[in-house]
């Protein structure tokens, strides 16, 4: 892996804007300079929007530094296997204290974006860092790179001050989606329990443009509930611009974009529960090309607390022409709804839409203890070094009906880097 | 779940380094953070309480909240699932306010995890909420002293806010004294403190100074000016919740009406009228 030599001076910029130390070069535009990075989606060309906790605010930031320009067309995988490790030696500093945040793809160049945080005793400082397929790891230098801020909460009011100093309630970022021109902000409050969402115009602009919805969802026992989203992502079905967000515990809710208007207050449809005592981390929507070659768009539930939930969106548009779901799922293990099969991708910090053949997830090794940055094949969500099996053995013959399981397997192999391994 | 314990695992690798680095560095620990309030501040809370607020006295590491916040049964025993554990910590834009939400599927009736396993609190019990050491401040250092609040368990709060059943204590006109507001039941206090305003006859903002009494069932404004002779307004935001997430006109709880189109009520103002009294007059 390729450590840049330009790092030690970004890192310190960072470090005195992370600290809010009083440098001239903080003093600059200290307001708008990230305080902290969590979620991750990118915008128009090389524009990766940036949800900032500490100063309630996205900020849209132009990485076109980090590209050096590259196009890469051939669709391949990451295979960092000592991500974390390289990536705290670039930063010099203990594994243990890297917090991991979000990731995200830039298609065109296939380069990664990761959010994270360096936990020290002078406090967590925020960094975005990039990662090519290479392994070509950067620290971007955000005061140089070209940069906007929204701020996602009103100003306080003027003229009103408070016995104790109590902070309104804030917004903390559960996921963000881009389709044409429009940020989708799905969000946690710290006081008010509300499910927000809300739509902010992309080049940021006019504050009055935007919209802060508060969801309802028909949930299990006919109960209205404000739970929060947990993660959303945008399909279209036959024409219709529509979200799909999971909640907690975890039912799957389509909301229709076409009805979130200015301070309305609008129903979901609850169209599948996936099993109780989970997480979503979040949810993909992409192609995979079957057995004919044809594309099938389909939507992936990432999980915290279990293996990701495949359907394909055919299901979902059926699910969302029905009723939804009205009586109570209640029993461990049960799942309802939309038809749905489990992968086995699972173990992930996060998982980005990488391109049109991959996915890519930051992941946790469970024997070795290592940060991985890997991709896994559309279609078959594992990675073949994961399993000893039979078939690895010299003499496996594989059988005149295995054909179709060799290649597969020789894929995988070919993904991997393990060309000398791929088998007649 | 075996992500869970990895994140966990991983998380006191973190802290183990914070702490090392915390205390290479000699006596900056002296000032130890402390949780310095818990909201409610009441001893007594409704079993579908929704969430507790902690103050520190300095500001937190993000990533140490999780594992410090634990609710005990009477026992001592541990409430498993009862904290809803998020991607992100509720953490205020200062790190100094750590929001513990409930799990709200158990808050919830109807939900599967309230099905299952049923409100994590129930009224006749008592319970602790538990703030331990793994809490850390930005520079490593843990909480000085583990944080216990005992609290009783009251039935649930199911009904919806009603602002037309408050008291309120009305000034004289020429003078600064404050109008204060008797409620019916504790209230959320970041509710309390960002929902309600005073408005002149104008429309006009007052400005001024708002306070909270005993267990947040008060709510006090002290004007920046003395009171016109004229009319004011109480304005509420119907967003404004109680301990339990009930709102002013719907409860946290609805059961939902057939009707699709209709039954939601628009986030609003409502106003309650008032005039400071002169003195002497009736």
């Amino acid at each position: 892996m390729k450590i840049t030599t330009r790092t030690l001076t970004l890192t310190f910029s960072l470090f005195l804007f992370g600290c809010g130390a009083d440098t001239s070069l903080a003093a600059k535009n200290p307001s708008e300079l990230p305080a902290a990075m969590t979620a991750l989606e990118f915008g128009p060309d090389a524009t990766l929007f940036v949800a900032d906790p500490v100063r309630n605010a996205i900020h849209a930031i132009d990485v076109s530094d980090a590209l050096d320009g590259r196009a890469v067309a051939e669709p391949l995988a990451f295979n960092l296997t000592d991500f974390g490790k390289e990536l705290a030696a670039l930063l010099k500093v203990d594994q243990a204290s890297l917090n991991y945040y979000d990731v995200a793809v830039h298609a065109p160049s296939q380069v990664a974006f990761l959010s994270l945080g360096v936990q020290s005793s002078d406090g967590e400082r925020p960094y975005l860092a990039s990662v090519t397929l290479d392994g070509d790891l950067e620290i971007l230098s955000l005061d140089k790179a070209e940069r906007s801020t929204t701020p996602l909460e009103s100003p306080p009011d003027t003229g009103i001050t408070f016995m104790r100093d109590v902070p309104a309630s804030s917004l903390v970022v559960t996921d963000l989606d881009y389709s044409d021109g429009v940020l989708y902000v799905s969000g946690l409050s710290t006081g008010e329990f509300a499910s927000t969402l809300r739509q902010i115009p992309y080049p940021f602009g006019d504050e009055a443009a935007r919209t802060s919805i508060e969801m309802f969802h028909t949930a299990h026992g006919q109960q209205e509930t404000r739970a929060p989203i947990r993660a959303m992502t945008l399909v279209d079905i036959d024409g219709k611009k529509t979200i799909v967000a999971a909640y907690t515990c975890t039912p799957l809710v389509t909301i229709d974009v076409d009805k979130l208007e200015d301070g309305a207050h609008i129903k979901g449809k609850t169209i599948a529960e996936l099993g109780y005592g989970n997480q979503p981390l979040d949810i993909l929507s992409f192609d995979v090309y079957g057995m004919d070659g044809k594309a099938e768009p389909h939507v992936l539930v990432i999980n915290r607390d279990m293996g990701a939930k495949l359907m394909s969106l055919s299901a979902i548009a059926d699910s969302d022409a029905s009723p939804g779901l009205s009586a109570p799922v209640a029993g461990i293990g049960l799942t309802a709804g939309t038809e749905h099969i489990t992968v086995p991708l699972s173990g992930v910090v996060q998982v980005a839409d990488q391109n049109p053949q991959f996915l890519l997830a930051l992941k946790r090794n469970l024997e070795r203890g290592t940060t991985e940055l890997l991709s896994y094949r559309k279609g078959s969500y594992m990675r073949i070094s994961e399993f000893q099996s039979e078939y690895n053995f010299p003499d496996y013959e594989y059988a005149e009906g295995q054909e179709f399981l060799r290649q597969f397997q020789n894929q995988l192999k070919v993904d991997e880097g393990y060309t000398v391994r791929v088998r007649d | 779940m075996k992500a869970c314990s990895w994140r966990r695992g991983l998380l006191l690798a973190a802290l183990a380094a914070a702490s090392a680095q915390a205390h290479a560095a000699g006596s900056v620990c002296d000032d130890a953070p402390r949780v310095d309030v818990v909201y409610p501040t009441s001893q007594a809370v409704p079993e579908n309480v929704l969430r507790f607020y902690v103050y520190f006295t300095r500001a937190m590491q993000r990533h140490s909240l999780a594992a410090s916040v634990r609710l005990l049964d009477s026992n001592g025993s541990e409430i498993e699932g009862a904290v809803y554990r998020g991607r992100y910590e509720l953490l205020s834009a200062d790190g100094k306010r750590l929001t513990v939400l409930m799990n709200p599927g158990r808050v919830k009736t109807g939900l599967d995890s309230h099905e299952l396993l049923g409100r994590a609190v129930s009224a006749g019990k008592t319970f602790t909420l538990v703030i331990g050491p793994e809490a850390r401040d930005t520079r490593g250092c843990p909480l000085g002293d583990r944080y216990r609040k005992q609290l009783q368990v009251l039935p649930a709060r199911l009904q919806a806010i009603d602002p037309e059943v408050w008291g309120l204590e009305i000034p004289e006109a020429g003078t600064q004294e404050s109008v204060a507001v008797h409620l019916d039941r504790p209230y959320d206090h970041v509710s309390l403190y960002h929902r309600i305003r005073v408005r002149d006859r104008s429309g006009a903002l007052v400005p001024g100074t708002i306070g909270l009494g005993e267990n947040e069932q008060s709510w006090r404004f002290t004007p920046g000016s003395a009171w016109q002779d004229s009319h004011y307004e109480l304005v509420i935001n119907t967003l404004l919740e109680d301990l339990a997430g009930n709102r002013v006109g719907r409860p946290f709880e609805v059961v939902h009406e057939e009707d699709a189109s209709g039954g939601i009520a628009p986030v609003r103002e409502v106003a309650l009228q008032f005039r400071p009294g002169r003195r002497g007059a009736n």
